[in-house]
């Protein structure tokens, strides 16, 4: 489903070549839940940034369902997120002046789904991820968890391919912590949505199925977690 | 993405900034109801210039005077050639020529009705059955041919006086017996009285000897539409030629046996003011000399197409200030919802969609200010036509300005039009917005 084959990336800073990832090479599978973990300065926001479109590689290749997104133009990676890619962000991104609803209706717009279709959808997610009964109100009006569960509604309301999540509970407490990593496991096992998690911490990465350590821009080892 | 859903997100954001919103639209507002004045302005203008010219100047109408052929080697007397009954009657095959009236202007006459009140008056012979196409709509009576009958235009029944209002008056103005601008007009019933038109000659013997000659009111011309002032002093009568002849025998105790053989003056009403250059054409051709008022309607048209594109000019330099204000509200606000931006681009926003999205605003923000354009120019055409009717001492009492249908759209179109070109180069910028570097936290 995702494939990356040889991935690297560098920059120039101050006339110095620097290396951010290194021949990096992986396959994640059709609802797999995938965590790539690794410290600050790693490179895991890099290579989340390199699969979800949004900076184009130095060198390899990332195919998500077959198709080479570093070969696409601007708006046609515009038009591949909007209906293959979800997002989720560790500050929530929500648009503060759209009641929740309409912030997860917001892809579906982009998309012209009819208005009639996104509310039942949007309203859906969110009776999904627990928080149903707040669609009227406003991302300010939420507790963080709350918010990062729309977030959650958001990135799935267009039913993508593949939802990646850029440390999805590094705002949250631990209890709420737990509770975000629950939704999203349960979402994986029923609905069989493929994530790819982000994150620094080791309690978070092991509830995933698969975790990918990074250190200093090269992909370590990959570790099987059996208990999920 | 749908209309309905760019304009609702614009919507939500010009709502959001509420004091910026105000300010730009004002702008656009007093650009474009700038714009609407203007065009009010010259259209009213235009119209009421259209309607004095065609009332004084009679703008379908040719003059016709005698003409002259010069001598065929240029020494010698040359022939007049008079406008003569024969000539009328070909000039009434003319193409385009609706009607054909002639006139002899025979003199200033003072006149008394009643016998106390004394009055002035310009007597016109004239074929009086031929003037009804030329406008000459009667207000009380008929247009009779009898003999020792005068049409009498309105102006005629003003400002009569006798012996004690004429003290009244030199009471009044100190040294003048007579009526003036400052006082309103009182007209005097002349319908169907005998008015007695008078000369003072002086005999051959040195003798001043009184002649009057009788008659009858039997028809009273239309009031004019025009402020008062304007036609006040505009005494005419009409005559027929027989009566002229008959009044310059009593005047002179001669005739000149004019009747039926020429005209000083011959009027032409033409079907179409196109038709008037070949008409002119066609008299020179027989030797009469002509004159109209097309020229004057050029010049006239031409100071107000000036007048109008200075009104214009001035509505499109306010909107092009206040264009100026949109494009730095709307540059700020790319600068303010740059990371907004970024996360609309990784949820799927396009280019096209994010370019849309501030383009639609600004082109809100521009109708907007055009609806409020459109409420101001109201209120100043109003506020000009209070000051107008309140203080012009001619009496005008309709609305000097007015805006037609037609001006709304386009100056709701200029206002539009401000929004869009202004948000253009803010929504280019916005949708070149680097998704990452936009969503970035330091």
């Amino acid at each position: 489903m995702l494939r990356v084959e040889r991935l690297s990336h560098h920059f120039l800073n101050g006339g110095e070549t620097t290396t951010v990832l290194q021949n990096i090479q992986f396959n994640v599978k059709k609802n797999e839940m995938v965590a790539l973990l690794g410290s600050s300065g790693s490179g895991k926001s890099t290579l989340l940034n390199l699969m979800a479109g949004l900076m184009k590689p130095s060198e390899g290749s990332i195919l998500i369902n077959g198709q080479a997104i570093e070969r696409m133009t601007e708006n046609q990676l515009a038009e591949f997120r909007r209906t293959n890619i979800g997002f989720i962000f560790q500050s929530y991104e929500l648009i503060p002046h759209l009641t929740i609803r309409e912030n997860v209706e917001l892809p579906l717009i982009f998309q012209s789904v009819k208005a009639s279709e996104r509310k039942d959808r949007a309203q859906k997610l969110l009776e999904q991820v627990g928080i149903g009964e707040k669609s009227n109100m406003f991302p300010s009006q939420l507790s963080g968890g709350q918010q990062q569960r729309v977030s959650i509604a958001r990135s799935l309301v267009t039913h993508p391919t593949v939802v990646f999540a850029d440390e999805p509970t590094g705002n949250l407490d631990s209890r709420t912590e737990e509770e975000i990593i629950d939704l999203l496991v349960e979402l994986n096992l029923t609905y069989g949505i493929t994530f790819i998690i982000v994150t620094h911490e080791q309690s978070v990465a092991k509830r995933t199925q698969r975790i990918l350590h990074l250190k200093d821009g090269q992909l370590l080892d990959q570790e099987r977690i059996d208990s999920n | 993405m749908k209309w309905k859903d760019y304009i609702r997100l614009g919507w939500d954001q010009l709502t959001r900034r509420k004091v910026v919103t105000a300010l730009c639209a004002i702008g656009i507002a007093i650009g474009s109801s700038s714009i609407i004045v203007a065009l009010a302005f010259g259209e009213s203008l235009a119209h009421y210039s259209t309607e004095q010219l065609n009332s004084f100047l009679k703008m379908d109408e040719v003059t016709v005077h005698p003409g002259y052929i010069p001598p065929p080697s240029g020494e010698g007397e040359g022939t007049n050639v008079p406008v003569t009954n024969q000539l009328l009657d070909v000039i009434r095959t003319f193409p385009g020529v609706q009607s054909v009236a002639s006139f002899n202007r025979l003199n200033y006459y003072s006149f008394t009705v009643d016998e106390t009140k004394h009055g002035d008056v310009e007597i016109i012979a004239t074929d009086l059955t031929a003037l009804k196409p030329f406008g000459y709509e009667l207000q009380q009576g008929s247009l009779s041919e009898l003999d020792q009958t005068i049409i009498i235009n309105y102006a005629v029944t003003f400002d009569l006086y006798d012996e004690r209002t004429a003290k009244i008056q030199k009471m009044l103005n100190g040294s003048s017996d007579r009526f003036n601008n400052g006082q309103a007009p009182i007209s005097f019933p002349l319908y169907q009285k005998t008015i007695m038109i008078a000369q003072v000659s002086e005999s051959s013997d040195g003798i001043s000897r009184a002649t009057s000659f009788p008659l009858r009111v039997v028809g009273v011309l239309q009031k004019p539409d025009s402020p008062v002032n304007n036609y006040r002093y505009d005494k005419k009568a009409y005559i027929s030629h027989h009566t002229a002849e008959l009044l310059k025998q009593a005047f002179l105790g001669v005739s000149d046996n004019n009747n039926g053989n020429s005209y000083a003056e011959t009027i032409i009403k033409v079907v179409d003011v196109k038709s008037i250059p070949s008409i002119e054409a066609m008299l020179t051709k027989i030797h009469l000399n002509s004159s109209s008022n097309m020229h004057r309607k050029d010049e006239i048209q031409q100071e107000f197409a000036i007048v109008r594109l200075i009104f214009v000019g001035v509505g499109l330099f306010v909107l092009f200030v206040a264009s100026l204000s949109i494009i730095v509200a709307m540059t700020m606000a790319t600068h303010q919802r740059r990371r907004q931006i970024g996360i609309m681009k990784v949820l799927g926003a396009n280019l096209r969609q994010i370019r849309n999205m501030f383009m639609i605003e600004s082109m809100l923000l521009g109708f907007l200010g055009g609806a409020v354009g459109i409420l101001l120019s109201y209120w100043v055409i109003w506020t000009i036509n209070i000051v107008v009717i309140r203080f012009s001492g001619d009496g005008a009492q309709s609305e000097v300005l007015f805006i037609s249908f037609w001006i709304l759209p386009v100056g709701l179109l200029f206002a539009v039009m401000t929004g869009v070109l202004s948000g253009l180069y803010p929504a280019i910028k916005a949708s070149r917005t680097d998704a990452l570097s936009a969503i970035k936290r330091e």
